[in-house]
């Protein structure tokens, strides 16, 4: 369980991010919306202690992040490409975030069979290091690395953009999954609010930084997220 | 348009981040680049005296019997160093700008390259002393210097026609070798064709022409050859090394201790600057030659160039630790890492660099028993003590370290330039001078030897200590460590 109590983050004179209280119980598939410079990232990058926060803290288990290291047991991030290693090759990542998991080899190769279509051949045995790949490729290589080891707690910032439609179907299907039988829990991140709506079942919309919005996902949200954006647009535009 | 493009050349060189470091970074790189442009001037006056003085000869004939080797080891540096500047033409090429024009524009910016007006530093002083101290015909000294000075732009075209075609470039070493093997055992002696040959430029009025003219036809199949690969998938793409998953299986018997060794012989085996920094440490090597200069025949001065021939890649990897994980470091700071190991692979893969440096230095047995002790010893010291306390400065070191490039890893030394680190340096290097000089002056050198062996064992049992204040470093800086890598 994710606890967030009273966090804000100051940079200089500006607060790019203040939310009061937010708990994300165990096994939520956890949506995070909201234009650019809305405190997506900075939310995420607090959550995994990248970041000092200026005021409050954020408890997984019972345990604050930026105390003690107990929360890198359970948690595993995919958020840019400062999480790829560009100098190896993606078996030899996959191998290396496996054995910091606990993983040997065979489980890793037993793991990523599934990943075989999801691949699409460029990946696995294509002799090209991960700085060689596509950006699309990367990509799969960074969200499937944050996958390994099945972690209880799993952060994708943006996973949807730059990945082929087939690929961004079988995400939405495996965090569907994921979540339903093993309890894992998933936040992610996006602009994109149909595939938002359609993977999670809370959504929380961040606006400078404020949170605007906290919903439980029925067949309505995405209307009700649309709605949002579109007013905001409108309100722009008259003022 | 030529304008415009040299505009935004000029905003890239300034705006570049590495020109943008610290004032103390820049003053030390224009001392280097006017030491090193120096050297290169005083090169000719060496020469030139050189030969009159000593050898009693003709300089401008010792010149030219060697030009032909000199000629050949540029063509071969410019083929492993010197690039194609095709890197940021890219976003020009859907712009209303003909391709014509970039294909000049990329010749024009190799024509200002360094590699050739470079050679004028040395070619101008020499002029120079030719006419105005040896009293040769100024005409004919300038006509000579127009000649060589063509062969070089020669050499830069050739090079750029030769571009990945390894097979010329390999043939051509080998036979530069074995003529210069012939040469040292005067069976042939190329130097005697190479004198007549670049001589001639000097003798007969008008030879100069065919340099020139060579350079001009080379000029033009170099354009042609640069307008037929102006593609994103030809000429303008770089070369991607083909990838190959490989471990070292023995070290998975050491955990992940085991892993992060691998991990580190992978990056200095691909990556282009950790690449380079090995390259350099190899230079290091041949700091003990400096025993032969003044000033460094006592033991003090002869114990800090020990220091660093057994050190090279003791300093140029480990003061980088962890900035050569800076490109992916948040990922490290989010995976349950054990630091301790992290370090200890580190630590590892630096004593093997010393060893190793250890066994290569044997060669200054040549020069003396004793010197070869003195080495030894600041070998001992350096596996003991210097291995963690390099590591311990490197912590505080926080410049990002681009993995894929090259010159941007030279001079990563200095950067790492702030008061920890100089005050580190009192237990890396004046400690162990201090107490070999003693122990040397007072017992002599087995016992001066000794003591630094004793030192090096107490730095050993010392060993978890000081990684616990490294692990705690870098867990008191990572926030500030984080936001410093961000800026590549």
């Amino acid at each position: 369980m994710i606890s967030i109590q009273n966090i804000s983050k100051v940079y200089g004179t500006k607060k790019v991010l203040h939310i009061e209280n937010l708990v994300i119980p165990k096994g939520e598939s956890f949506g995070l919306v909201g234009n650019n410079g809305a405190g997506k990232t900075t939310l995420f990058s607090l959550l995994l202690d990248l970041i000092e926060p200026t005021t409050g803290f954020i408890e997984i288990d019972g345990n604050k992040v930026h105390e003690n290291e107990n929360w890198k047991k359970q948690v595993s991030a995919f958020i840019d490409d400062t999480f790829l290693i560009g100098y190896l090759t993606p078996e030899e990542y996959f191998y290396f975030l496996g054995e910091l998991r606990g993983q040997n080899k065979a489980n890793v190769d037993d793991f990523l069979q599934q990943f075989t279509d999801f691949f699409n051949g460029e990946i696995l045995n294509a002799k090209k290091y991960v700085r060689d790949l596509s950006k699309g490729n990367q990509k799969k290589v960074g969200i499937v690395g944050a996958l390994i080891g099945t972690p209880e707690i799993i952060v994708l910032d943006e996973p949807f953009a730059n990945l082929d439609p087939s690929t961004q179907i079988k995400l939405k299907k495996l965090i569907k999954d994921w979540t339903q039988n093993e309890q894992v829990t998933f936040l992610i991140s996006s602009h994109d609010l149909a595939h938002t709506t359609e993977v999670s079942n809370r959504i929380v919309l961040l606006d400078k930084g404020e949170l605007i919005k906290d919903i439980i996902t029925t067949p309505e949200t995405l209307k009700e997220l649309e709605d949002f954006f579109a007013h905001s647009v409108e309100r722009e535009i008259v003022l | 348009m030529y304008w415009r493009l040299i505009q935004l050349e000029f905003k890239n060189f300034i705006r570049n981040p590495q020109f943008g470091a610290n004032l103390g970074m820049k003053i030390l790189m224009f001392f280097g680049m006017a030491y090193f442009s120096a050297i290169f001037v005083a090169l000719p006056f060496l020469l030139y005296f050189f030969a009159k003085k000593k050898l009693l000869a003709d300089p401008l004939l010792l010149f030219c019997k060697y030009f032909i080797y000199y000629w050949a080891f540029d063509l071969l540096l410019r083929y492993f160093i010197q690039q194609m500047p095709t890197q940021n033409i890219k976003p020009f090429l859907t712009l209303g700008i003909t391709k014509k024009k970039l294909v000049k524009y990329t010749l024009l910016k190799i024509l200002v390259n360094f590699f050739n007006w470079g050679n004028l530093l040395f070619l101008l002083p020499f002029a120079g002393l030719l006419i105005l101290d040896g009293g040769f015909s100024a005409v004919q000294v300038i006509m000579f210097t127009i000649g060589v000075f063509a062969i070089f732009y020669f050499n830069n075209f050739l090079n750029i026609l030769l571009n990945g075609k390894n097979l010329i470039l390999y043939s051509v070493f080998g036979v530069m070798a074995i003529f210069s093997g012939l040469e040292y055992f005067k069976i042939i002696a190329l130097s005697t064709y190479s004198e007549k040959i670049f001589y001639s430029l000097y003798q007969f009025p008008g030879v100069f022409l065919i340099p020139v003219v060579l350079a001009i036809l080379a000029a033009c199949f170099a354009y042609q050859e640069i307008y037929k690969n102006f593609y994103l998938d030809k000429g303008l793409e770089l070369k991607v090394a083909e990838g190959k998953t490989e471990n070292i299986a023995f070290l998975n018997r050491y955990g992940v201790m085991g892993t992060f060794l691998n991990n580190d012989i992978r990056l200095l085996k691909r990556s282009k600057a950790a690449k380079s920094a090995l390259i350099a440490s190899l230079f290091f090597l041949f700091y003990g030659l400096l025993t032969f200069t003044k000033g460094y025949e006592n033991s003090f001065m002869q114990l800090f160039t020990g220091i660093f021939v057994t050190g090279g890649f003791m300093l140029m990897f480990g003061q980088r630790v962890p900035s050569w994980d800076s490109s992916y470091y948040p990922l490290m700071m989010t995976q349950n890492v054990p630091y301790k190991k992290y370090l200890q692979a580190k630590w590892a893969l630096i004593v093997i660099g010393i060893l190793v440096s250890i066994i290569l230095s044997s060669a200054y047995l040549l020069v003396s028993w004793e010197f070869y002790l003195t080495v030894f010893a600041a070998g001992l010291y350096n596996l003991g003590v210097n291995a963690y306390i390099t590591l311990l400065a490197g912590a505080f070191n926080k410049k990002p370290v681009d993995l894929n490039s090259k010159s941007k890893s030279f001079g990563g030394g200095a950067n790492s330039f702030n008061m920890k680190t100089v005050l580190l340096t009192i237990p890396q290097l004046i400690l162990p001078m201090g107490v070999f000089a003693l122990v040397k002056y007072f017992f002599g050198i087995y016992p001066a030897v000794a003591s630094l062996g004793i030192l090096g064992i107490i730095g050993f049992l010392l060993r978890d200590k000081v990684f616990d204040i490294i692990v705690k470093v870098y867990k008191t800086e990572k926030y500030s460590t984080l936001d410093a890598f961000k800026k590549v």
